[in-house]
C-alpha cells in the first residue's frame, strides 16, 4: 500500500480511537461488606446511612430497613458521583429479628467517613464487620479493637469483581437512613 | 512535377477508393467504372462490349488519400483503469463501510450501567 493508504488507514484508526472513547466513565465506589456471620441466623437486616461530606451521617435511631431478605455475605452498595461530589460518609448496621414484630436488635455498626471518589473511576471500599466487633451492650463498635473502630478517609482499592459481588439489577432505593418504624435495640451480642 | 499530378500518382499508388461491383464474367471485369468526382482524374470509359454495365454508386465527396497510413506507428491509447478495480476506490469505502458501522454502534450502545449492590439501598447516587 502507498503511502496514501497509509495516511487513510492512520486516519481511520484515529477516527474509530476517538469514537469509542467517547463513552462516560463512572465515578463510583463499591461498598463491601465482609463478614464471618451468619445469614439469617446472625444477621437478617442491613441499613446503610450514607452523606456528602467527611462527617458521619445522622442515623435513625428507628430501623429504616426495606424489609427485603439479606442475600449471603458480601454485601455490596454501590455509590455513584456526579461529578460535584469528591466525598462521602456512610454508617452501616446490621440487624437481627427484623422479621419479628419486635424491634430488631443491633448487631453491629461502623462507621466510615470521607471516602473519596476518584473521577471516572470505580474504587472499592472492603469493609470488615466481623463477629469480634460485635456490639456489646451498647458500645458499637467494640472499643479497643482497631480492627471495629471507626474508619477515616480509608484507602480504596480497585474495583474486583473476585471481591465484590456482581452488580445486581435491583430498583434503585434513595434515602439510606430515612424515616424507620421500629427503634432499633441492644442485645450485646451476635447469635 | 505539379500538385496535381502528385495527387494523380497518390491514388494511382493507393488504389480504388471504392470496391468494385464482383464482376459477373470475365468479361465484364471492364466494365467496373469508378465515377470521376470534382477534382479527381477520370478513368477512361470503356466501351461497353456486351450489354451496358449497370450504374456504379456515386460516391459524394471525393476519398483522397494523400499518404499511406501506418496504424502501428501511432501510439497505443493508455487504457483506464476502472474504478472498482483501483486499490483507491475500495480503501475510501472500506473506510466508509467501517466509520459507517462504528458510528452506529456508538450512537446506539447502551450506556454502561452504574453499578449496584445486592443489599438496600443498592445504589446511591450524589450529586
Amino acid at each position: 500500500m502507498t503511502g496514501m493508504g497509509s495516511r487513510l488507514s492512520i486516519l481511520l484508526a484515529v477516527g474509530l480511537s476517538l469514537l469509542a472513547g467517547c463513552g462516560r466513565d463512572h465515578t463510583q465506589v463499591v461498598l463491601v461488606i465482609q463478614s464471618d456471620l451468619n445469614v439469617p441466623n446472625d444477621v437478617d437486616a442491613i441499613d446503610v446511612a450514607s452523606a456528602v461530606g467527611a462527617f458521619a451521617p445522622q442515623v435513625d435511631p428507628f430501623f429504616s430497613g426495606t424489609g427485603m431478605s439479606l442475600a449471603q455475605f458480601p454485601l455490596s452498595v454501590g455509590f455513584e458521583s456526579g461529578g460535584t461530589t469528591t466525598n462521602f460518609s456512610v454508617v452501616v448496621r446490621l440487624f437481627t429479628g427484623s422479621s419479628t414484630f419486635v424491634q430488631p436488635s443491633l448487631v453491629m455498626s461502623r462507621t466510615v467517613t470521607d471516602i473519596r471518589f476518584v473521577s471516572d473511576e470505580t474504587m472499592m471500599l472492603v469493609l470488615p464487620m466481623n463477629r469480634e466487633c460485635a456490639c456489646v451492650g451498647t458500645s458499637c463498635p467494640s472499643l479497643g479493637n482497631p480492627r471495629c473502630e471507626n474508619v477515616t478517609r480509608p484507602q480504596l482499592q480497585e474495583f474486583d469483581s473476585a471481591v465484590a459481588p456482581p452488580s445486581s439489577m435491583s430498583p434503585v432505593i434513595s434515602g439510606a437512613g430515612g424515616a424507620g418504624v421500629r427503634p432499633p435495640t441492644f442485645d450485646g451480642s451476635a447469635r | 512535377m505539379s500538385p496535381a499530378s502528385l495527387v494523380v500518382a497518390a491514388l494511382i499508388a493507393w488504389g480504388p477508393a471504392w470496391p468494385a461491383p464482383e464482376p459477373a464474367t470475365p468479361e465484364d471485369v471492364g466494365d467496373a467504372v469508378i465515377a470521376p468526382s470534382d477534382g479527381a482524374p477520370a478513368v477512361p470509359e470503356t466501351p461497353p462490349k456486351f450489354s451496358p454495365a449497370p450504374e456504379p454508386p456515386v460516391l459524394p465527396v471525393a476519398i483522397v488519400a494523400k499518404a499511406p497510413l501506418d496504424v502501428r506507428a501511432q501510439p497505443a491509447a493508455k487504457s483506464r483503469t476502472p474504478v472498482h478495480k483501483q486499490w483507491a476506490f475500495w480503501v475510501l469505502a472500506g473506510s466508509f463501510v467501517v466509520g459507517s458501522l462504528v458510528a452506529v454502534y456508538v450512537a446506539t450502545r447502551p450506556e454502561p450501567q452504574a453499578y449496584r449492590g445486592n443489599a438496600p439501598p443498592f445504589y446511591m447516587s450524589f450529586p
